[in-house]
């Protein structure tokens, strides 16, 4: 009896062996204290490390994940017997490559039941990653995903401003991802190697910004003991990005005109110039051309930063990016919150691209962020949604019903089909498949307004 | 006096650097420690890491695996990156301070031969005092 049960251990112990070597996806275990007992063929190729060299090694040295020191999947599973499947992340090479991957664990127990250890699996997303990066190949320029019109002229001409040494001005309203672009121009332009250097104009005060943009030497002031470098100086062959431009005093004002004119600066208390070779990219919501009318901000500061403009665009004027952005933040809370959410819910789409979006591109990630917290799994519906988008065009007081849902939903799919076609009613209302005099009444009924300009009339701004 | 920064995580070099929290700053010269202290990353970004790095004044950093991208990025701010060591704090500690860390017995698996280049030094001695002290 004994040798038949040896016999059979023998049998499962080969096939499972031979089961782990020829499958593709990696897959280790470790012992109680986390070290390495057994290492596939795939952990092999995935990781680069050979199997000799891993086992008896502690996991986290070996499997070098982001989510090793904050977030261990398998630590979890051992603490609470669950098991984790899909959770996704990246490994580090012995090259410094990112293998971006995604993992499962389970718990290893000895014939008696008793937990010896544990089994994590891995898969290799590099393929896939590549597939989708090429996919998207066409819409991304840096960090910045789109697929609308606007943005694609902006990215025909970044490369461009981003290769000259010319100051770059960023216009549009807030949350447009203006220091995104800014990062992103840095990011391609000869001082990538440098640093980018942040500084909000708008969130200091006058004094502190000097400080805080020219570095100040040491006994400059009382309290300044020894020499502190300015943000300029931070910024050496790198770039300074400045945002919120409009709001800077007009004292300073003279000194960043002085800087930028002649590319050197002196530190307070300072008496020798120090040269400036930082790219200088400003930003502001603010319309810089009507604050010079009104002296609040200098003429000459806005010809001297007003080289080379370029104007974000706000989100509702880009809703087609809705879908993209949403897909874009869904992968981005899935790895920082290791979530597993696998996307949005149509109708909940369809609220987002009716909503106006005041807040822009950040208002939307934060949508996302907080559908997060109250859906870290499954797919974010409606009622994930905060009610500034839900109750969107209908603020009363009354209770909302299904009938109200639907109403919303109809009044944002229109608009979303007129603004798509130009606001030429006809072809809105094929899109929607209706009739126009369907499309017609409803405008009248919902009371829904209508641009001057249509793709029809000149001359009509509501139907009546 | 050179200023050392070691990524720390349970005691240990901290497994990956791009997502470590803690550091444990060291101020050494000729061979010993002068003074040390903790710090805290408030930041994964690799540009706001190297900016603090730079701000606490450290000349070189001893970490575990690193991307490429926070590698350069670190390099470009003038840190020397001592990168993919594996091993407790006062080992690491003690194998730096007597410029060991390019033997390889204290690198992360599948990287034994240094991908980058580091100190040199025949720490060979000093590899087998430790083995004995542990058998």
């Amino acid at each position: 009896m004994s040798r038949i049960k040896k016999y059979d251990s023998k049998i499962v112990k080969t096939s499972t062996d031979a089961i782990l070597e020829s499958i593709s996806d990696g897959v280790f275990t470790v012992d109680s204290d986390w070290r390495i007992t057994s290492f596939n063929r795939a952990a092999e190729e995935i990781t680069g490390i050979p199997r000799r060299d891993a086992i008896g090694r502690l996991c986290s040295d070996v499997f070098r994940s982001n989510m090793c020191e904050k977030d261990c999947a398998l630590r979890k599973t051992l603490k609470n017997g669950k098991p984790v499947i899909g959770r996704s992340g990246y490994i580090i090479d012995g090259d410094g490559n990112k293998i971006p991957i995604s993992l499962s664990t389970a718990v290893l127990k000895d014939n008696t039941g008793i937990i010896v250890g544990g089994a994590e699996t891995f898969r290799d997303l590099s393929e896939i990653e590549t597939l989708r990066h090429e996919l998207e190949g066409r819409v991304r320029v840096g960090d910045i995903v789109s697929r609308s019109p606007l943005m694609e002229r902006l990215f025909e001409v970044i490369p461009a401003i981003a290769a000259s040494p010319s100051t770059v001005l960023l216009t549009g309203e807030t949350g447009t991802g203006k220091e995104m672009m800014a990062r992103t121009i840095h990011s391609l332009s000869r001082n990538s190697k440098g640093s980018f250097v942040a500084i909000n104009c708008g969130a200091l005060p006058d004094t502190l910004l000097e400080s805080e943009l020219f570095g100040y030497k040491a006994g400059a002031f009382t309290g300044a003991t020894r020499d502190k470098p300015g943000r300029f100086a931070l910024a050496k062959g790198g770039t300074l990005f400045l945002d919120e431009i409009g709001e800077i005093s007009p004292a300073l004002q003279v000194r960043l005109l002085r800087v930028l004119q002649e590319r050197s600066f002196e530190p307070l208390g300072g008496t020798v110039s120090i040269h400036t070779d930082a790219r200088i990219i400003v930003a502001t919501n603010r319309d810089l051309a009507e604050l010079t009318k009104t002296g609040i901000f200098r003429e000459d500061l806005y010809y001297r930063i007003n080289v080379v403009r370029l104007e974000l665009p706000p989100l509702r004027r880009r809703k087609e990016d809705i879908p993209l952005l949403v897909e874009q933040f869904v992968l981005k809370f899935n790895r920082l919150h290791h979530a597993t959410v696998q996307g949005i819910a149509p109708e909940a789409l369809s609220l987002l691209m009716g909503y106006d979006w005041p807040g822009n591109v950040r208002e939307l990630e934060n949508f996302i962020e907080r559908a997060f917290i109250l859906c870290p799994d499954g797919t974010i519906q409606i009622s994930h949604l905060p009610d500034e988008i839900t109750f969107h065009g209908n603020r009363s007081n009354t209770k909302s019903s299904l009938h109200d849902s639907r109403s919303q939903l109809e009044i944002q799919e229109i608009k979303l089909a007129l603004e798509k076609n130009g606001m030429n009613r006809l072809a809105a209302a094929r899109e929607l498949d209706m009739h126009k005099t369907t499309l017609f009444r409803k405008i009248r009924q919902y009371g829904i307004e209508l641009p001057e300009k249509d793709g029809r009339s000149r001359n009509r701004n509501k139907v009546s | 006096m050179t200023r050392i920064a070691f990524s720390l995580w349970n005691e240990r070099i901290a497994p990956v650097f791009d997502v470590a929290r803690n550091l444990w700053i060291v101020d050494a010269s000729e061979g010993q420690i002068v003074g040390q202290t903790g710090r805290r990353f408030a930041s994964d970004d690799p540009h706001e890491r190297a900016m603090r790095l730079t701000t606490l004044q450290i000349e070189q950093l001893v970490c575990g695996a690193i991307t490429r991208s926070t590698y350069e990025v670190l390099v470009s701010h003038g840190i020397k990156v001592v990168s993919f060591v594996a091993g407790d704090l006062s080992q690491v500690l003690n194998a730096c301070l007597r410029n060991c860390l390019g033997d390889g017995h204290l690198s992360m698996p599948g990287c034994g031969n240094g991908r980058r280049k580091r100190s040199q030094g025949n720490c060979r001695r000093l590899h087998l005092q430790e083995q004995q002290i542990k058998d």
